[in-house]
């Protein structure tokens, strides 16, 4: 292998597959990254057995060849180094040479046959999405899921794929995030999958890159137990999580009929001061819902602070005090794109839902979170 | 049958020697009983110097001499027999009792039982009386030159019981019980002088000492600074002593010392009252060193319960139960059970670097000696003085720095918590001492009002075996107070709605049956319902070794910790933190 190329280039192309690189591995090949040079392409792949990404790069090639690096060195050293002109070779002994005009460097390879060979399964359909859209849909829903390993179906996004819509769910069972939009529909294929949240993030990451044009468009497409999210010149490939994914529909009230409506900034910075003094681990606020207002409030028993505001608010119905947790709260405010927002609420034992004011065109998000039952 | 019936309508008094002997079983049964009358008569005939003789571990000879009132030739004689006694007179003084002795047999009953040489003279006298007695017979009483004092020499005990000889112990085992009941006195009787020779060897030689230089005398150099003290008049019943911090326990009884108007007593309703009161913070096999000594007006108690006098009635025990547990417990709560425990703050490690910082350009300066990095670092010279004109930026970085979090902790191992502390380090172990704050804020939460609970968004329907429904139901009341809030499905159903909110996540769906199956092993250990919930509550709730911890989350367990009763034990009685000094770290490495 025999190939020159720029510092940024390369660099570029690494930053698109070093996140899937495993901090902590019990095989210690996944923490090397694929070379594999063909002609003037030089394909760089990293994994961790669940998810793969691999991205192209255009390169002045001498020789094909391939070879594995750790990445982390070769991250490390490519960072350090300015944009200058980089020359790499594969010697006999199998060190991968990185020359610049002013110096060498020598990285310990393997071959590609020590790294697991991933073989993309075929897909059964695929769709076309704006990267936009794409990025939209994961970005309101990935902060939803649980990180909790003993509920595996909830660590990742839920996306169910029909015929009027493309949703996206996620939720750790306290709080759940639905967003549908009618205006990108599956009409070949209908189907429903659990993405992991690793690679979601990878594909966002991607996503923001500037490789990556405004109206460039993501290959969708879903596989028996994998999925494939095809970009200009990467891919993320993963398994999908097994199981079934809850029956969140039967747990969204349709009844709950108070309505409050408030300004979203006002009150994410009132939550956000007035939780200071809330309980470091339950992070618990009450909210204290009158006609016209509502009263944040918390209190920490145990290292005896207290908070308080009362901010202005649309409501005329009796009046309620709901405990929620404050990060719970600011995590969905975050992800509101409208000045006010409208809370629909029951009693203060029951789940309240959460709606932008004004929907985007053909889109429908929702949001929901169970409240912390106050002391008696 | 009419042959045994004659048998029976055979009616005798018995020899008042039998009888002694009769009573002797009560009184006497080991050589350490003779020595415990014996020296309860030398004290109170007010001796200020004892010395005791013993040989074979006192079935051979056990010897006291002392230096007390003596009694005169008629005293001595009367004093062998029983129901003789100069302590009491009347009923009523029976119930006003401040002597140790007072029965009036223990000296008979010994007599009958060995071979006893009496030699005792008042301080009127110049002459002695010795009086010689042979298994309550007397043999002789003649006139021997002597000094002040009482000399009572007890030989070949049990001689004539040959059933009671027969269930003596080894000599060793013997001696054992006998300085486990000198010990009871060299305790308390601090003003006295006190010697033993055993076998014609020295083993002991206390001279009048303060209370506390006694006890560590004792019961050993190595409990001093293990032993807090007591002190509490406030009530009507007086209490003093030490109680021993929870590294001076055992895993045996004994160092267990009780005192009731300075009679040594035993009870069991006190011992139980000063062991809760340490409640957890000594694993549970072993025992807390306590020496107690309580002061009552004698007539709220009975001493005359045995003839061994160890046993007591107290007109009000709750009420001097409950005292005493509280008293005991207020110490332990003030004393600061590992020593000079706090935290150090950041301001010295940043003292650290900004000494290293404002001096490094002026030593480049000034010579082109290369400096020793350890100067900086070296504990013993003073680091970074600061200068006015860092002075301001100091003081606020050492305001910030106590606002904000320790940065000197730190996690190893996903499992351990370090942290650098003024005297050296200590380690934490993370699980135990989640298990310590929420076993105590369970317990606190059982007598409150219902806390905030977490309701769940998809709840968790589970299915219980008749026997755990059964469990269930009957801890469903304190699990509401714990934040669960649980419904029945019918059957053995049940429906989890809440939880409580510092719940780790993800934990909903087992946690209730693990409490569960926690409860039933512990069912065995016949503890509290209460107890027991909130053992298994905290033991499995806890955070695990092997959950990584933020910065934040170290601290606040930290916090926690220290703001709980007592932070050194798990609710199981393992230890939460371990404390290593800087200087058992200097003498590692041969630093010293």
């Amino acid at each position: 292998m025999d190939f020159t190329t720029s510092k940024n280039d390369f660099y570029k192309g690494l930053q698109k597959v070093i996140g899937v690189i495993p901090s902590k591995t019990t095989i210690p090949i996944l923490e090397n990254i694929l070379l594999e040079l063909n002609e003037n392409t030089l394909q760089l792949t990293g994994t961790d057995l669940e998810i793969c990404v691999s991205t192209e790069l255009k390169v002045n090639g001498v020789q094909n060849g391939s070879c594995t690096v750790p990445a982390k060195s070769l991250n490390d050293i490519l960072r350090e180094l300015p944009d200058v002109p980089l020359k790499l070779t594969l010697d006999e002994e199998g060190k991968l040479h990185l020359k610049t005009e002013k110096g060498f460097y020598k990285l310990m390879s393997q071959p590609k046959e020590e790294f697991p060979s991933i073989v993309v399964e075929e897909s059964e359909g695929d769709m076309e999405i704006d990267n936009n859209f794409l990025s939209r849909m994961i970005d309101k829903t990935v902060f939803a899921v649980s990180h909790d390993e003993l509920r595996p179906t909830l660590m990742g996004v839920y996306f169910q794929l029909n015929e009027n819509e493309f949703r996206c769910v996620a939720t750790d069972g306290h709080r759940l995030v639905r967003i549908a939009n009618t205006a990108f529909r599956a009409s070949e294929f209908q189907k429903s999958v659990i993405v992991p949240t690793k690679a979601l993030n990878l594909i966002s990451k991607n996503l923001e890159s500037p490789s990556e044009k405004e109206d460039s468009k993501v290959k969708f497409s879903i596989g028996e137990n994998h999925v494939i999210f095809r970009m200009t010149d990467t891919y993320v490939y993963s398994k999908v999580i097994e199981g079934q994914y809850p029956k969140y529909e039967n747990v969204i009230p349709n009844n709950n009929d108070k309505k409050l409506v408030v300004n979203k900034d006002e009150l994410a910075s009132s939550v956000k001061r007035v939780s200071i003094f809330s309980n470091i681990i339950t992070h618990q606020i009450k909210c204290s819902v009158e006609e016209n207002s509502v009263r944040i409030s918390s209190e920490d028993i145990e290292y005896g602070g207290e908070g308080n505001e009362v901010i202005s608010a649309k409501y005329n119905d009796e009046p309620l005090d709901i405990g929620y947790n404050a990060n719970y709260i600011l995590d969905m405010l975050k992800h509101m794109d409208t000045e006010e927002i409208q809370f629909l609420l029951k009693d203060s034992v029951s789940a309240a839902i959460i709606y932008p004011i004004a929907q985007r065109p053909n889109e429908d998000l929702m949001m929901l979170i169970m409240p912390i039952r106050l002391n008696d | 049958m009419t042959n045994r019936f004659k048998i029976m309508t055979k009616i005798k008094v018995l020899s008042e020697d039998l009888t002694n002997k009769i009573a002797a079983g009560e009184v006497v049964d080991r050589p350490a009983a003779v020595a415990k009358e014996l020296l309860e008569n030398s004290i109170d005939a007010g001796s200020d110097k004892i010395t005791i003789i013993l040989k074979d571990g006192g079935k051979a000879l056990i010897q006291i001499v002392d230096n007390g009132t003596g009694m005169d030739r008629e005293d001595a004689i009367l004093s062998l027999q029983r129901h003789t006694t100069s302590k009491i007179f009347t009923y009523d003084d029976l119930h006003n009792i401040h002597s140790l002795g007072f029965r009036g047999e223990a000296l008979a009953s010994i007599a009958s039982i060995s071979r006893i040489e009496l030699k005792t003279t008042t301080q009127k006298q110049t002459a002695g009386t010795l009086v010689r007695i042979d298994g309550g017979v007397i043999e002789d009483v003649s006139t021997t030159a002597g000094v002040r004092g009482t000399s009572i020499a007890v030989k070949n005990i049990f001689y004539n019981t040959p059933a009671r000889r027969k269930f003596l112990k080894s000599n060793d085992a013997e001696y054992r019980y006998i300085l486990n009941t000198l010990s009871r006195f060299t305790i308390y009787y601090h003003q006295i002088e006190f010697m033993l020779y055993h076998n014609d060897q020295l083993i002991f030689h206390y001279k009048p000492s303060a209370q506390s230089e006694r006890l560590i005398e004792v019961l050993g150099a190595r409990y001093q600074d293990k032993v807090i003290e007591l002190n509490d008049s406030s009530t009507f019943v007086k209490i003093s002593g030490y109680i021993g911090k929870q590294d001076a326990s055992k895993k045996s009884r004994g160092n267990q010392y009780l005192y009731l108007n300075g009679r040594y007593i035993v009870n069991r309703s006190l011992n139980h009252a000063i062991v809760s009161a340490y409640g957890t913070i000594i694993p549970r096999d072993e025992y807390p060193l306590y020496v107690i000594f309580l002061e009552l007006d004698p007539r709220r108690v009975d001493v005359n319960v045995h003839p061994s006098k160890m046993e007591v009635k107290f007109s009000d025990e709750r009420l001097i139960y409950s005292i005493l547990r509280s008293t005991v417990s207020k110490a332990l709560a003030s004393a600061h059970i590992i020593p000079h425990f706090t935290f150090k703050e950041a301001d010295e490690a940043i003292n650290l670097v900004r000494g290293v910082q404002t001096h490094m350009p002026l030593q480049g300066y000034e010579s082109s000696r290369s400096y020793d990095i350890g100067q900086f670092i070296s504990p013993d010279k003073p680091i970074g003085q600061p200068d006015p004109i860092n002075s301001r930026a100091e003081s606020q970085t050492k305001e910030e720095s106590s606002f904000f979090e320790r940065k000197n902790v730190w996690q190893i191992h996903n499992q351990y918590i370090i942290s650098e502390i003024r005297s050296g380090i200590i380690i934490i172990d993370q699980h135990v001492a989640h298990e310590r704050i929420l076993y105590e804020r369970a317990l606190h939460n059982f007598e409150k009002r219902k806390p905030s609970s977490q309701q769940l968004l998809f709840p968790i329907i589970q299915e219980l075996t008749p026997e755990d429904y059964s469990i269930l139901n009957e801890i469903l009341p304190y699990l509401e107070h714990l934040g669960f809030v649980i419904k029945g499905f019918g059957g053995n159903t049940v429906v989890i709605e809440g939880v409580p909110g510092d719940l780790k996540l993800g934990n909903e769906e087992t946690i209730l049956a693990e409490i569960i199956d926690e409860f039933k092993k512990n069912m065995n250990n016949s503890l509290d319902l209460r107890d027991n919930l909130a053992k298994s509550f905290s033991c499995k709730s806890a955070i695990k070794a092997g959950d990584k911890l933020t910065l934040t989350e170290m601290n606040m367990l930290i916090d926690q910790l220290f703001a709980t009763q007592s932070p050194y034990f798990c609710p199981h009685g393992r230890p939460i933190i371990i404390n290593i000094s800087i200087d058992e770290l200097n003498k590692r490495f041969h630093r010293t």
